[in-house]
């Protein structure tokens, strides 16, 4: 049921995630940089090119105050890059926001993240790129509507011309035809009317969001885009053929041959699909743009020609019109010539935008494409179908035809429909890196991290050995293992002529060998196109001249039909319910056939509660690649991973084992806490940062008095060296203690605790202490508010700070939170880490669960309220330790809590 | 004068850099056995070594005791342990292949012993010492590192290696075989192995195009046979 309901989802475009087209490459200052001197400007380069006009850049300080005072430029040598200046500014931490709109394709998008300037301003974790999630469905709706009356207008116009002209002489009523074809030609031009009115209407509305400008305000910025004026220019247009058509309507109608007035009606629909076409990713291409959007405007007119065709006929069989044998042959030889061209420039569409067949199952174009090729195949099938079956069997055709070819009219339509939804979608990538093979081992430019070397080895090796340089004697460099039989290092190490030799030893094997030579270019971006005559290239090519081939194929069996007289009993009622039910069919069949041949590492991603995502691939907060990649989110934006490979390989670790060892402890005494995390098989644990430390201990005393949120020092680095802690810490008093530990294995948040018997000095005291809310510490009174908490329902913790009595609104993160909280149970047997959450107007969505909470960072500055939503595991008392930051320093507070 | 000494000067003083890396070429590893402690040191002979080129298990046993003086990993100060040829085997091992060889001790060398091979592959090679020590079955094994003889970081954390066998100390590395092909001079060089397999290629094109050859008689003389 589950499965149903997604590909019913995914059938009807209606995307969990919009994905965004002009996203940031290269960012000055870098995310997360802390610089010594405040920089001059700040400076983006994004993917597309983008609108001056409507694409901006502005800086707030840590309180929230805009420090930008002029808007942004693009560059005008370089139409990709927008720069803002900076006036002078001091130390402290910065955010950036930034809001453009695309030159190339006109969608939207905005994002932010950090920097600070002087060591005293550390860079807030919190960092986000979101996308403009209300384009998806009105922009496909609207672009379908538009190539719905696209298709009205080529088809009649195509059919009246070179089909029913030349044979209305023999028709038994000439003017019912011809009032048709005026009624569907004006239907077709007020679609295409409506299309591109609502598409204008629905960008200003999105670009009014966007700025956070007047409607009024967004639609003249709107207009002054390549795609708002293009819109424009369409209508423009649009209503000139409409006009001109109602004033020679009547020539165009009655002429018995080709002249000026078809001219005019072709020259309109002409330029209307060269405008259309400019706006759309193959202008973002770096393959000659101009030559694939002239492509585009084929392709859309040979698309909207076969639906346009297809929807006469069908409508022509509802009325029972008496031309449609006559014509039948012509329309069928018009439909196999446009079967050529579409061959060809499908073909190339495909080639120029998914670039490899495994960008099927990783992308959200690919899903997409998967939807768009199910109902596409089933076009083509029912084309050549009708074609031969006409040729062979004529009296099975007939008597068929009435059904059969809404059938194929309804196949015809789901393909415009996700055309429309494959047009707004982002493209794959290209391979940005050489990847280089000898045998089994790859070695190549991480696509995922910046500045990283990734070497793949044969699978059941061990971590291999690496040397650069001579194989005996050269530098031997520590590699970091990123996922199974995938390693990663510094790329630096090999920017230079040099060898890379790996060495990966085998179980029962002869060890796996490698060795490769690489210069400074080797890994360079490549320049140009970037597009080489792969295998995928070349399928593309024998995918393009196969489907000529069977295109003139049908053009040669066109030209052997034979009269047939068509029964056409019955037909609106056969008809138009096979129409429908067709659409249907295949609408399922294609949402079925994205889910099986789907992304299955965003439908894994998304099975796991986590979110797709298109953003910068982040690791604890601090982005890795400064290209915006597909991928899966979680931990609130603190993670995200573009690499499958690293995703599978951390979700599969088991849950770890911990040992916990410490000599006996006298209360006083310095005490080394040993903590030990392995995996299953005694290998040290693959853990990840969690709130910017790789353990978090909390130490609890019976008596609720104590309490010692501690870390290792070893914290900050990018891997733990045998995931083993030492811990030096001094236990008060004597008595019995909670340790608890938390700490992030692969991806999931694990934590154990331990007790500790304390013995000497003084003996803690034997009822543990009772708190009750306001609790004051130092100049703060901190209260909690909540319901009556239940066991294992979630409860809602209200804190509201107050400093000398006045409400605080600027508390700071802590470890990446709003605050930290350790719930322990009175008699020690329960222990709880959780964190405060602070909801902020406009937060992204994804940053949010399915219960509303917010695992997103919490912004520089917050308050006066922090809210928590522990599950209490069973009944009884609970004291709640929270810790929260202000003015730089940390403060804890406590209350006490009954649960039932 | 002058031109004369500097090289001599730069010799030895290049002799004396590269002695404690040769030397250290080697893996330590000590190892309590029924009460007494022994230093085991392996390596390879002739290191570094290369595929095809002659080399052998290089072990040296002595008993070890701190007081010992000159103890510079090696154990040529220690008391050396002889006779081992007697109880001790030494087992090669790479990939899934095996062989056993016999130890020989070397001569003016008391505690040292020697299994001479060549090796044929580029890959890890694990030296298997099994067998008894004054009495006590031991099973002892060592691996060559990839990474060549890098000095490891000592380990001397205590190791049950199997029945009144503890280790209680392991340092350094021993190289393993380096490839042939880039080491060949003037021109590349094949190792036999490769040179090998390439015979058997050609000479399963050669069956190829016999068996192809005959096929297509067969078929002459069947379709000869069936018109006639």
């Amino acid at each position: 049921m589950k499965q149903l309901l997604l590909f019913l989802i995914i059938a009807a475009g209606i995307p969990a995630v919009a994905f965004a087209h002009a996203t940031p490459v290269d960012t000055m200052p870098a995310s997360g940089e802390q610089l010594d001197t405040a920089p001059e400007h700040v400076s983006i380069r994004f993917s597309e090119r983008l609108e001056s006009g409507s694409s901006n850049i502005r800086v707030v300080d840590a309180s929230d105050q805009q420090i930008t005072a002029l808007d942004a430029t693009v560059d005008p040598d370089d139409p990709h890059r927008l720069t803002v200046p900076l006036p002078q500014i001091e130390e402290g931490t910065f955010i950036v926001s930034w809001s453009v709109v695309s030159a190339d394709d006109g969608h939207f998008t905005k994002g932010s993240y950090a920097f600070s300037v002087g060591s005293g301003a550390p860079v807030t974790t919190a960092t986000e790129l979101s996308v403009v999630t209300i384009a998806a469905y009105p922009e496909i709706a609207s672009m379908f509507i538009e190539f719905l009356g696209n298709s009205l207008l080529w088809g009649m116009l195509v059919l009246f011309v070179f089909a029913i002209r030349p044979v209305i002489a023999q028709v038994r009523e000439p003017d019912p035809v011809r009032r048709l074809c005026t009624q569907l030609l004006y239907a077709g031009f007020g679609l295409v009317l409506v299309g591109g009115v609502l598409q204008f209407f629905w960008k200003t509305y999105e670009l009014a969001g966007l700025h956070e400008i007047a409607f009024l305000d967004a639609m003249n910025m709107y207009a002054y885009t390549m795609a708002g004026s293009a819109t424009l220019a369409r209508l423009g247009v649009v209503l000139f053929g409409a006009v001109t058509f109602t004033f020679i309507r009547r020539r165009f109608l009655t002429a018995s041959r080709g002249n000026r007035y078809d001219a005019v009606l072709f020259g309109v629909l002409l330029v209307f699909a060269y405008l259309r076409s400019t706006v759309s990713h193959a202008t973002a291409n770096p393959f000659h743009p101009e030559f694939s959007v002239f492509i585009n405007t084929l392709h859309l007119i040979e698309k909207d020609l076969w639906l346009g065709i297809l929807l006469v006929l069908v409508l022509l069989v509802a009325l029972r019109r008496s031309v449609l044998k006559e014509i039948i042959p012509r329309a069928f030889a018009i439909l196999s010539v446009n079967f050529i061209l579409v061959a060809v420039t499908a073909s190339y569409i495909i080639w120029l935008h998914l670039k490899s067949f495994s960008n099927i199952r990783t992308t959200e174009w690919g899903t997409v494409f998967t939807m768009l090729a199910v109902s596409a195949g089933l076009l083509v099938g029912l084309r050549v179908y009708h074609v031969a079956l006409y040729r062979f069997r004529p009296r099975l055709f007939a008597r068929w035809f009435k059904g059969s070819i809404a059938v194929e009219a309804g196949c015809a339509i789901l393909v415009v429909w996700f055309s429309s939804q494959i047009i707004i979608t982002s493209p794959p990538l290209p391979a940005l890196a050489e990847t280089l093979s000898d045998g089994d081992i790859t070695l190549t430019s991480s696509p995922f991290e910046d500045d990283t070397a990734l070497i793949t080895v044969p699978t059941g090796s061990d971590t291999p050995t690496v040397i650069v340089g001579e194989a005996d004697g050269g530098l031997l460099v520590d590699v970091t293992t990123r996922f199974a039989n995938g390693y990663t290092f510094p790329l630096e190490l090999i920017k230079r002529d040099t060898t890379v030799h790996v060495i990966a030893s085998q179980e029962a094997g002869y060890d796996a060998r490698a060795a490769f030579a690489v210069t400074e270019d080797t890994f360079a971006p490549p320049e140009g196109h970037g597009r080489t005559f792969d295998l995928f290239t070349i399928l593309m090519f024998a995918l393009a001249l196969f489907g000529v081939a069977a295109g003139v194929l049908l053009v040669y069996l066109c030209r052997s039909f034979s009269a047939v007289s068509l029964p056409l009993q019955n037909a609106p009622f056969v008809a138009i319910p096979l129409f429908l039910l067709t659409i249907a069919v295949v609408f399922v069949l294609a949402g079925w056939a994205s889910v099986v041949w789907g992304n299955e590492f965003k439908q894994q991603c998304e099975a796991d509660g986590n979110y797709w995502h298109l953003m910068q691939p982040t690791k604890a907060g601090r982005i890795v690649s400064q290209t915006a990649q597909e991928g899966c989110m979680l931990s609130g934006s603190q993670y995200q991973f573009a690499d499958v490979r690293e995703y599978t390989y951390l979700r599969s670790l088991g849950a770890a084992d911990v040992s916990f060892n410490t000599d006996e402890i006298t209360a006083g005494v310095p005490t080394e806490l040993l903590v030990a995390i392995t995996e299953d098989d005694g290998t040290p644990a693959v853990l990840s940062l969690a709130h910017d430390k790789f353990l978090h201990m909390v130490i609890v005393g019976k008596d609720m008095d104590y309490f010692a949120h501690i870390h290792p020092e070893d914290d900050g680095v990018a891997d733990v060296p045998g995931a083993q802690f030492s811990i030096a810490h001094t236990f008060p008093e004597a008595g019995t203690y909670i340790v608890a530990i938390d700490y992030l294995h692969g991806l999931t948040a694990e934590s154990r605790h331990f007790l500790v018997e304390v013995s000497g000095g003084p003996e803690q005291e034997e009822t543990p202490r009772l708190y009750d809310s306001p609790y004051t510490v130092g100049p703060y009174e901190v209260g909690l508010s909540y319901s009556q908490p239940f066991v294992n329902e979630e409860a809602t913790l209200l804190f509201d700070f107050t400093k000398d009595g006045k409400p605080v609104y600027d508390l700071e993160p802590y470890l990446a939170a709003a605050m930290h909280l350790a719930v322990v149970k009175h008699d020690l047997s329960e222990f709880i880490h959780t964190h405060g959450e602070v909801h902020r107007p406009g937060e992204l969505q994804q940053s949010t669960d399915g219960g509303g909470h917010n695992h997103a960072p919490p912004p520089l500055q917050f308050g006066p309220s922090v809210e928590a939503h522990p599950v209490f595991p069973s009944e009884g008392l609970y004291t709640v330790f929270g810790e929260f930051k202000h003015e730089g320093e940390v403060r804890n507070v406590r209350f006490t809590v009954r649960v039932e | 004068m002058k031109y004369t000494t500097t090289p001599i000067v730069l010799s030895a003083v290049m002799l004396l850099v590269a002695i404690p890396f040769a030397a250290s070429a080697h893996e330590t590893q000590r190892f309590i056995i029924n009460g007494t402690e022994y230093q085991f040191v392996v390596g390879s002979l002739n290191e570094p070594i290369v595929v095809d080129d002659k080399t052998g298990v290089d072990l040296r046993v002595a008993r070890y005791t701190e007081t010992a003086t000159g103890d510079h990993g090696h154990g040529d100060a220690l008391p050396a342990v002889t006779g081992l040829e007697e109880t001790l085997e030494v087992e090669l091992q790479a990939g899934d292949a095996t062989k056993t060889l016999a130890l020989s001790p070397v001569y003016n060398s008391p505690g040292a012993y020697k299994a001479p091979f060549f090796p044929t592959v580029a890959t890890t090679y694990t030296y298997r010492v099994f067998g008894t020590l004054e009495g006590t079955p031991i099973d002892l094994s060592f691996t060559c590192s990839a990474a060549g003889h890098t000095e490891a970081e000592e380990d001397t954390s205590s190791v049950e290696m199997g029945e009144n066998v503890t280790r209680t100390f392991k340092s350094g590395a021993f190289s393993c075989p380096l490839p042939k092909a880039d080491m060949g001079f003037p021109e590349p060089s094949a190792d036999v192995v490769t040179l090998s397999a390439g015979t058997k290629e050609e000479g399963q094109n050669t069956i190829g195009w016999v068996a192809g050859g005959l096929a297509l008689l067969a078929l002459g003389v069947a379709f000869t046979r069936r018109r006639s």
